[in-house]
Parts: structure tokens; C-alpha cells; sequence
């Protein structure tokens, strides 16, 4: 039954999202300020949703610290790494694949974000 | 022309005009009604002797709005390579693209925007007690649009864009009270750093993280004017 499930992703606008991200990462990177939405859940609890840290990922690793990249969020450092494969190579229009292999992924990089912000 | 008995399997004519179509025509070639042969044409007969409406908009010989079927391309031109994201007209009965629905989202946001910005911000000053009446006008507003979409699959700004949520297993409304719950469904979109509702940039099916744990999709539909309320 678990074996079945497929998560079915659409990739016809990974290129222009991944020129996207790059280019408005690029701009963000030399702001002279860095600033964003703050992360609802953090703000309410204190506590880290999955994606915390991937803005701060995004920024660093467009400026060119990468190791600074990696420590705010490697899973941001992992997307800007896929923008540029997008941008680049050829894409299927459409994968499907176990959720799993994005779950996995997410809960690892929530673990580590837990553990920055020290809540675990 | 034709003998009548001998055309209905290859010429049908128009009921509008009168002209010969081909029977697999959906609308006149010269009037741009829709034909006998057309699923739309065929659900509802036609009244005896009834006002005809004539046909919408544009020139005769094109088909009315609403048309489902993209025109053939008259250059044989293969369609854009995979990777493009070339803007094709939104066709009725299709997923519903991630611009639309935001556009949808921001108007109802402006909605209940514009009276918290009434009651907290300008009678706010005046007194504390309506900054709480704005909150709770706010909730009141939320819940009002949330049951508009369980209900007619609609709320303002998704009447104006042009998109309806449904069922995904149904192809129906939802009804009310699920509308409220997927209202409510809608605070897993942004407590995620809000990444839940750009969801519909990537996913097959074009939905957000509420419309996924909902198991709704939205679609596109016919825009329509500004209304608060669904129109009867």
C-alpha cells in the first residue's frame, strides 16, 4: 500500500524558478540589509519550522559563503545547487516519486534546525 | 445542396442561420452558434419559437466565449519545446495556475484588509473597544469567505480571477462547514514559513498544502464581475 503512493511533480517552471531564485538571491545577497518574513511558527513558539534558515542558505551561498550557507540551512544550500542544475540541464517535465524521498530529506533538515535553534 | 434525407450524416445545419456545418463542428461557421452536434448545444433542447439570445461577444464566424477546445494551429508548428512555459489561454475545467489564485487570494485579503484597517487603525484611536470589534469583524469576514467557497466554491476574489474549488474525488462543492475546515487547513500553508502555499508552482495537481490534506483542486472558470455575495 505505502509502496504505491507516488507524489507526482510538475518541473515545466523549474527553469524559470530556478532563474528566479537566483537572481532575486543574487539581489538579496548584496542588500545592504538582510531581511524577509519572519517564520510564523518560530515567531508563535519558538520553535523552527523545516524551512527556517533556507532564506539565510539562499543569501549566503549567493554571496559566497558557502560554509555559512551550509550551517544556516543545507538544505537551502541544496536548493541553490538545483537552480543552477535547472537552469543548466535538461528536465523532464514531470516525475513522480515516493513522498518518502522528500519527507526524509525535510524531517533531517527540521532536525537540524531544531538543533540550531537549540530546541533539541 | 444536399437532400435533407441523405445530409445528417455528413452536413448538419445551423439552427441559428440555417448555414451547413460539418456534423463534427461544434460551432457555426458563420454564426458561431453553437451546433446541434456540440455537447453544450445537446444537454439543453432548444425552446420552439423562444428568443434566441445572440451569440456572445466577438465577430460572427468565432466561436462565443467559453470555448473549451484550443484552436487548431494553422501552421502545424509543433507546440513549445518541453521546457517552455509558454502562457496558454486558461481553459475552463483546467487546474488553476499559482498567479490566478494568488491574485484570488490577494482580493479577498483586501477585503478583510480594508476593515481592520477601518476599525484598529482609524477607530482604534478613538476607542480600544473597536480595535477588538475589528478582530473579531476580521475572524467574522474570514469565516464568511471560507463558508462562500465550501458553498459555491467561490469567494470574491476567486469569482473576479476566475478559478473554483471542488472535490477532488467529487468534482462537487464542498459545502460550508468543509470550507471552514479548509479555512482552517490553510494555517498549515503558512506556518511552514509559509512554503505551503507555493505548493501549486510544483505539484502535478496544482494544490497547496490545505488543498492536499483537504483533497480539494481548484480550477478554472468563467471570471466574473466584483461581488461580495455569489451572485443568485
Amino acid at each position: 500500500m505505502i509502496g504505491t503512493i507516488r507524489y507526482e511533480v510538475d518541473l515545466s517552471r523549474l527553469r524559470l524558478a530556478g532563474s528566479a531564485l537566483l537572481v532575486g538571491g543574487l539581489v538579496f545577497a548584496h542588500l545592504p540589509e538582510a531581511w524577509g518574513l519572519p517564520c510564523p511558527l518560530r515567531s508563535l513558539t519558538g520553535v523552527p519550522c523545516p524551512f527556517c534558515g533556507t532564506t539565510t542558505a539562499v543569501r549566503d551561498a549567493l554571496g559566497g559563503h558557502v560554509g555559512a550557507s551550509a550551517a544556516a540551512a543545507p538544505l537551502g544550500l541544496l536548493v541553490v545547487v538545483a537552480a543552477f542544475l535547472a537552469v543548466i540541464g535538461r528536465l523532464p517535465k514531470r516525475i513522480a516519486f515516493h513522498p518518502a524521498y522528500l519527507l526524509v530529506p525535510l524531517l533531517a533538515e527540521w532536525v537540524f534546525e531544531l538543533h540550531r535553534f537549540r530546541v533539541l | 445542396m444536399r437532400a435533407f434525407d441523405e445530409s445528417e450524416a455528413d452536413v448538419s445545419f445551423c439552427q441559428q442561420c440555417g448555414n451547413e456545418n460539418k456534423p463534427e463542428s461544434q460551432f457555426c461557421t458563420q454564426c458561431g452558434a453553437k451546433t446541434a452536434g456540440s455537447p453544450a448545444a445537446a444537454a439543453p433542447p432548444p425552446m420552439a419559437n423562444a428568443p434566441q439570445p445572440p451569440p456572445l461577444g466577438g465577430a460572427p464566424g468565432y466561436p462565443p466565449p467559453g470555448y473549451q477546445q484550443p484552436p487548431p494551429n494553422p501552421f502545424g508548428a509543433p507546440p513549445p519545446p518541453a521546457s517552455g512555459y509558454a502562457p496558454s489561454p486558461a481553459a475552463a475545467g483546467q487546474l488553476a495556475t499559482w498567479g490566478p489564485r494568488a491574485l484570488g487570494w490577494l482580493i479577498d485579503f483586501a477585503i478583510v484588509f480594508v476593515v481592520l484597517l477601518v476599525f484598529t487603525v482609524i477607530l482604534g484611536h478613538v476607542s480600544g473597544v473597536f480595535a477588538v470589534l475589528g478582530d473579531l469583524a476580521g475572524i467574522a469576514i474570514g469565516i464568511f469567505l471560507a463558508v462562500q467557497v465550501g458553498n459555491v466554491g467561490q469567494s470574491p476574489g476567486m469569482r473576479v480571477v476566475g478559478v473554483k474549488c471542488i472535490g477532488q474525488a467529487t468534482g462537487q462543492t464542498i459545502g460550508g462547514g468543509m470550507g471552514i475546515v479548509r479555512g482552517l487547513a490553510t494555517i498549515l500553508n503558512t506556518i511552514i514559513c509559509y512554503v505551503g502555499w507555493f505548493f501549486p508552482l510544483w505539484d502535478a495537481q496544482k494544490q497547496t498544502l490545505a488543498d492536499k490534506v483537504m483533497s480539494t483542486v481548484v480550477i478554472n472558470v468563467p471570471k466574473q464581475k466584483f461581488s461580495i455575495m455569489p451572485p443568485t
